[in-house]
């Protein structure tokens, strides 16, 4: 099933070149079914989680539906596919993001529709790879695959400055990657060389005494996963990027790719060497609480819309940092809730971010600036996509009652005990969040109609269409965040008991 | 009895009517229109209905299973009704549970949070004209409005409460910007939000630290565990519960956090007079009774903070009140002053006090603004008091209404303000801190400036009704044009008018005294807590009925002696003696100017540093790196050409030299390529050797 989720995209891109580049209609249906395999293909392994056979073998402790076969058995590269919690909700939240980045390119993207839409399958492709591979070289092959298209979604549908940020957003992540796969090597040598399958890795080089090298293998690791994330100080091709994207890939990359960094890091670098990252919690929770409250700062000043919301995710993904790193020196069980928490963010970030793009691309395809300085008084001229990005700013300051508020709060119980009243930064960077998203609300959607953007259409059908699912999702979990956390519990237990050996 | 016990076992329904009618209004608003205030004021009043039923199933006694299952917990409240979810989620491995309950202190509240939302539905309803364009938006806020307020009330653990406190805190900014075309009212609801955020910011570390060391949320949870863990992280939970006190400040808007809701007055009077005076601003000081397991547990320095802040906020407010021109600037100055008494009594232990004042004055000061609301409605929207004048004449319902609010404020006796201010005084001069030795005039500090402050609002609203009310007309032309407001403003005014002045008699403790009559305690009862044992002498209690009284009617006499004897001259003549302090309190002690300069210019320019730097320090970093990088690759370039590219020409060249040799030596001769090829192999050969 897993194989289905990550290679139906790409089977769906093959059968599309052979279709001709006029036929667009005909392209946006056959790349919408191949978006959506993965996600029928999905619900099953929801529907059937709790009932599913956990694996007890070596390369698949604790892991679902795995699949593993050999594949370079000389240096033990297999093909070993499996998911736990923390996988399969990113998968969820990937194949439910990709229809619907499909859906809100039809129409908005006019030029190369054929490649567009074959890059965004093999994109997808990539993702839910990175998501189920259980081998570190099949891992890294899915997390490649992922560069190349996205360099290219942004380069040829971008914006103005869409090749400075293309260039930006290639360089970035492969230096990450590069620096990744040195550590990783390191790893497996160390571990004796016999196999790149990441559990049986961790169970040997969790064991490895905290040295120069460790270290700078666990860095490696982190440095390549933190540009990803992004995490400060590695953050800045995101706002470029984010910029400079057209809508759809812009909600692409702040709903699941940067998810691909968080994942890593509980997937790889803190199961790894877990005492490394008990020695050196301080870094990522310094650096992650300086990004918290930096990039709010940084959002409340900018001029661009679309900019603002670029860096809240950088604001938002802080809160991941900061509980992974509570969750490597704190007893069991209150590791166990900021790693919880920590999650949570991320999939509820997941969740809103593409909203919230797509509302500021719903304002730029109207009216053709982000300029927070010319906008205005937008609530009287379209309310309803107005009140749309109302009800997706207050998300995404964390209102209780939705999404963004279940995450942010059990982050911070979990990370209260570790770091104590030092919580308070991050309490202030939510003050300085709720700050910008209110002026931000009250430059744009408050005040009078503008004179210029009188007459503007108010919402489509199909803009509802994008909007409704994840706006749900949203409520969703915000009053009942339980399936999120019974897909989590046994992963987060596992981890957390990984992370809790690896500190004797 | 078991007809009542009905309506308490399906509480809930309390809290489900009204998130029904806010989603039904918000989705038919078009073919709602203006019937929206018909639908949804009859809604409530089932709510209504149903709280009243609850609430004598709750008085009555009767539900004695609930009551054995947590004897002798301190500090908690048998809840009468209590339903649990178990499977909301986890955190971590902890189960969370979400629950509702119903106990004497939830019951009162039930009753006046939908009796007040349902006067305010209807008074609404007249109160917008006909031109008002968001008439459904209003009617669909106040009622999610509503679901919170009932929603934190019926509340079983302190993470529900967080979330309907926040939804309130939505329902308040949409309600404070709702004519959003203006600018102060889009400053005043965000100044609002941001400032209860900066104390919800606390609130949340409280709980983490509570949860931190109860692993749970739930009252009865943390009034079983709390007590435990005293010995161990005492000053732990002194902090916590701090924190969690730093919520309730910026909800109920004490010093420093107070400065949100005068400009929350920005909003429509009916919204102000719900959320803004009865209800919403309340929920700080619900929230200090509601977790009174972990005051009561903290150490003792904990409550004294929390007294002394709310001493200081109710002398502090009342004192910028006295020189307020804006009707509405003057109600709300009275709020946060009449906040901090409650806030006050909860601190010095008086908890029955606390709550009972939160009760007469929900009732009390929504009239009022009703009352300012009329007056404004029918003086063209002037809010003004020296516009207005003699007002009394023209609108007599509102002015017969406003007179039992006022006197109410005022503590005049008999009023139900009366007997809540004289039990919350009461609590101050018997004051007994637990644990903490403090000076005997530092004891009684707090009743001192509760003393001064009951004199000061008899001033102020003194003041303010002769302003409006009295003396002649000084607008001529809004006077000639003031109109009594229709039934839909006047009828809920008359309700409250009703509850104002006889609210205070079911705990009117000196005619208990004199009559004997047990109901008249009942509160006392409904509002026991556990582990407070209230006892003051009689002797005691005369003598502080006796100060309040006195200092109420001092305050009204110097009230009416500054307005009504003294001419206009005279005051301006005294105003220009104490000229200073005139203009520090005219000017709100300045608070407004320092927050200004202190956190929002400096947050200003901290971000925009902030974003130079990221532009400008980070970004030239990586973009010094790429061009480090470009410039190696022009640098490889150049060596690559002039270099590599020479060298490898010289070798051509060469080459070339020697092909043209060897072309020589391509004679057709088979000796000569022999002869060639030998050297070449004896050459190798030897090449080979020394290199080896």
């Amino acid at each position: 099933m897993l194989s289905l989720i990550v290679f139906a995209p790409m089977a769906m891109a093959l059968l599309m070149l052979f279709v001709p580049k006029t036929q667009e209609k005909l392209l946006f249906i056959l790349a919408g079914i191949g978006s959506l395999i993965p996600l029928v293909a999905t619900l099953p392994l929801l529907a059937g989680w709790s009932g599913a056979a956990v694996s007890t073998e070596t390369y698949a402790k604790g892991m679902r539906f795995v699949e593993h076969f050999n594949w370079i058995p000389k240096v033990g590269v297999s093909y070993t596919f499996g998911v736990d919690g923390f996988a399969i909700t990113m998968i969820a939240l990937s194949v439910l993001l990709f229809p619907i980045a499909i859906l809100a390119s039809y129409g908005y993207i006019k030029t190369r529709v054929k490649d567009y839409l074959i890059l965004l399958l093999i994109l997808m492709t990539g993702t839910n790879g990175v998501f189920s591979a259980l081998d570190f070289i099949l891992f890294y092959v899915f997390w490649e695959i992922v560069l190349l298209p996205m360099y290219f979604l942004i380069g040829i549908w971008g914006g103005a400055r869409r090749e400075y940020a293309a260039i930006k957003f290639f360089i970035y992540t492969l230096v990450g990657s590069v620096v990744m796969l040195v550590g990783a090597i390191y790893l497996y040598l160390q571990a004796g060389g016999t196999s790149f399958n990441i559990l049986e890795l961790a169970t040997k080089t969790s064991q490895l005494p905290v040295t120069g090298l460790t270290t700078f293998a666990f860095f490696a690791l982190v440095v390549g996963f933190a540009v990803k994330v992004p995490m400060f100080p590695f953050h800045t091709w995101l706002p470029d990027a984010h910029v400079e994207a057209p809508t759809p890939i812009s909600m692409l990359l702040a709903g699941i790719l940067l998810k691909l960094g968080s994942y890593a890091m509980i997937r790889i670098s803190h199961p790894l060497l877990p005492q490394v990252a008990k020695q050196y919690a301080w870094v990522l929770f310094a650096l992650g609480v300086a990004g918290i409250l930096y990039a709010a700062l940084a959002a409340m000043a900018q001029k661009d819309f679309k900019k603002q919301v670029a860096y809240s995710s950088v604001n938002h993904m802080g809160f991941f940092v900061i509980a992974l790193s509570a969750a490597s020196i704190l007893p069991r069980d209150m590791a166990e809730v900021a790693l919880q928490g920590g999650y949570i963010v991320t999939i509820a970030h997941g969740i809103i971010s593409p909203i919230f793009f797509f509302a500021v691309g719903m304002f730029y395809e109207r009216t053709h600036t982000r300029d927070l300085g010319k906008l205005g008084g937008m609530f009287v001229t379209i309310p309803v996509v107005s009140f749309m990005t109302a009800f997706v700013a207050f998300a995404n300051l964390g209102l209780p009652g939705l999404a963004g508020f279940i995450g942010e709060f059990i982050t911070l119980t979990g990370v209260y005990p570790a770091y104590g009243l030092w919580v308070l930064v991050a309490g202030a960077g939510l003050v300085i969040t709720a700050a910008w998203h209110l002026l931000t609300m009250r430059n744009v959607l408050l005040g009078e109609g503008k004179k210029e953007y009188a007459g503007l259409p108010d919402v489509t059908t199909k803009e509802k269409l994008i909007f409704a699912p994840l706006a749900v999702l949203t409520v969703l979990f915000g009053v009942w965040p339980a399936p999120i956390m019974n897909l989590l519990h046994d992963a987060v237990q596992t981890l957390s008991q990984v992370i809790a050996l690896g500190g004797k | 009895m078991h007809f009542a016990e009905t309506f308490l076992h399906s509480a809930w329904v309390i809290l489900a009517l009204p998130l029904l009618t806010s989603a039904l209004i918000a989705a038919f608003a078009r073919s709602l229109q203006r019937k929206a205030w018909i639908f949804g004021t009859g809604m409530m009043l089932v709510a209504l209905f149903w709280s009243i039923m609850t609430f004598i199933a709750v008085a009555g006694g009767g539900h004695g299973a609930a009551e054995a299952a947590h004897e002798g917990a301190k500090f908690l409240i048998e809840p009468a009704w209590h339903i649990q979810w178990d499977a909301w989620g986890q955190f971590g491995s902890y189960n969370m549970k979400m629950g509702l309950q119903v106990d004497g202190l939830t019951a009162v509240m039930l009753v006046v949070v939908t009796l007040v939302s349902a006067c305010v539905q209807t008074y609404a309803s007249a109160y917008f004209d006909g031109g008002e364009k968001r008439f459904t938006r209003f009617y669909a806020a106040i009622n999610l409005f509503t679901t919170g307020m009932l929603g934190l009330v019926l509340a079983d653990n302190l993470f529900l409460l967080l979330v309907c406190w926040e939804i309130m805190g939505l329902c308040s900014y949409l309600l404070i910007g709702h004519w959003y075309e203006q600018e102060w009212p889009r400053m005043g609801q965000i100044k609002a939000f941001l400032t209860t955020r900066v104390g919800d910011v606390g609130m949340m570390i409280g709980i983490f630290i509570l949860f931190f060391l109860a692993k749970d949320l739930t009252w009865v949870g943390l009034a079983e565990k709390l007590p435990e863990v005293i010995a161990e992280h005492g000053a732990l939970l002194g902090l916590g519960a701090f924190l969690l006190f730093t919520g309730a400040m910026g909800k109920s808007a004490q010093f420093p956090l107070h400065t949100w809701l005068p400009d929350a007055m920005a909003g429509p009077t009916p919204g102000s007079a719900l959320i803004h005076a009865a209800t919403m601003v309340a929920a700080g000081v619900y929230l200090v009774g509601r977790a009174f397991m972990v005051y009561g547990n903290a150490p003792g320095w904990v409550l004294v903070v929390v007294a002394f802040i709310g001493a200081f906020t109710s002398l502090f407010a009342a004192s910028i009140a006295t020189l307020r021109h804006d009707i509405k600037e003057v109600l709300a100055y009275s709020t946060i002053s009449q906040l901090g008494y409650m806030i006050m009594a909860l601190g010095l232990g008086g908890w029955a006090a606390g709550n009972f004042h939160m009760m007469t004055h929900a009732f009390f000061k929504a009239l009022l603004f009703f009352a300012a609301g009329s007056v404004i409605h029918a003086h063209h929207h002037n809010q003004f008091l020296h516009k207005m004048g003699g007002l009394r004449k023209k609108i007599p319902i509102t002015f017969a209404v406003w007179m039992a609010g006022y006197l109410a404020l005022a503590g005049f006796p008999g009023f139900s303000g009366f007997f809540s201010k004289d039990e919350l005084l009461l609590a101050a001069w018997t004051w007994h801190p637990e644990g903490v030795h403090m000076a005997g005039w530092l004891l009684k500090l707090p009743f001192i400036m509760g003393l001064t402050t009951a004199f000061l609002t008899a001033y102020y609203m003194t003041r303010a009704t002769y302003l409006a009310f009295f003396g002649k007309p000084r607008d001529h032309h809004l006077y000639d044009h003031a109109h009594e407001s229709p039934w839909q403003m006047w009828a809920p005014m008359a309700v409250l008018a009703v509850l104002s002045v006889f609210s205070g008699w079911g705990w009117a403790a000196l005619p208990n005294e004199w009559f004997g009559g047990e109901w008249m305690l009942f509160f006392e009862h409904l509002f026991h807590m556990p582990g407070i044992e209230h006892v003051a002498e009689a002797s005691a209690a005369h003598a502080v009925t006796a100060m309040a009284t006195t200092a109420g009617l001092t305050g009204i006499g110097l009230g009416l002696l500054l307005y009504k004897v003294v001419s206009p001259n005279t005051r301006a003549k005294w105003i220009s003696a104490g000229k200073p302090i005139y203009n520090l309190v005219r000017n709100k002690y300045y608070v407004d100017e320092i927050y200004n300069v202190l956190f929002i210019e400096t947050t200003k320019v901290l971000s925009k540093g902030i974003s130079w730097f990221d532009g400008n320090v980070v970004d030239a970093i990586v973009n010094g790196l790429g061009k480090v990088g470009t410039q190696l690759a022009d640098a490889t370039g150049w060596f690559d050409k002039t270099v590599v590219d020479r060298l490898v020409t010289i070798w051509a060249d060469i080459s070339r030299g020697i092909a043209a040799q060897f072309k020589r030596m391509a004679t057709g001769l088979v000796q000569q390529y022999m002869l060639t090829l030998v050297i070449v192999v004896v050459a190798s050969v030897v090449l080979f050797q020394v290199i080896r």
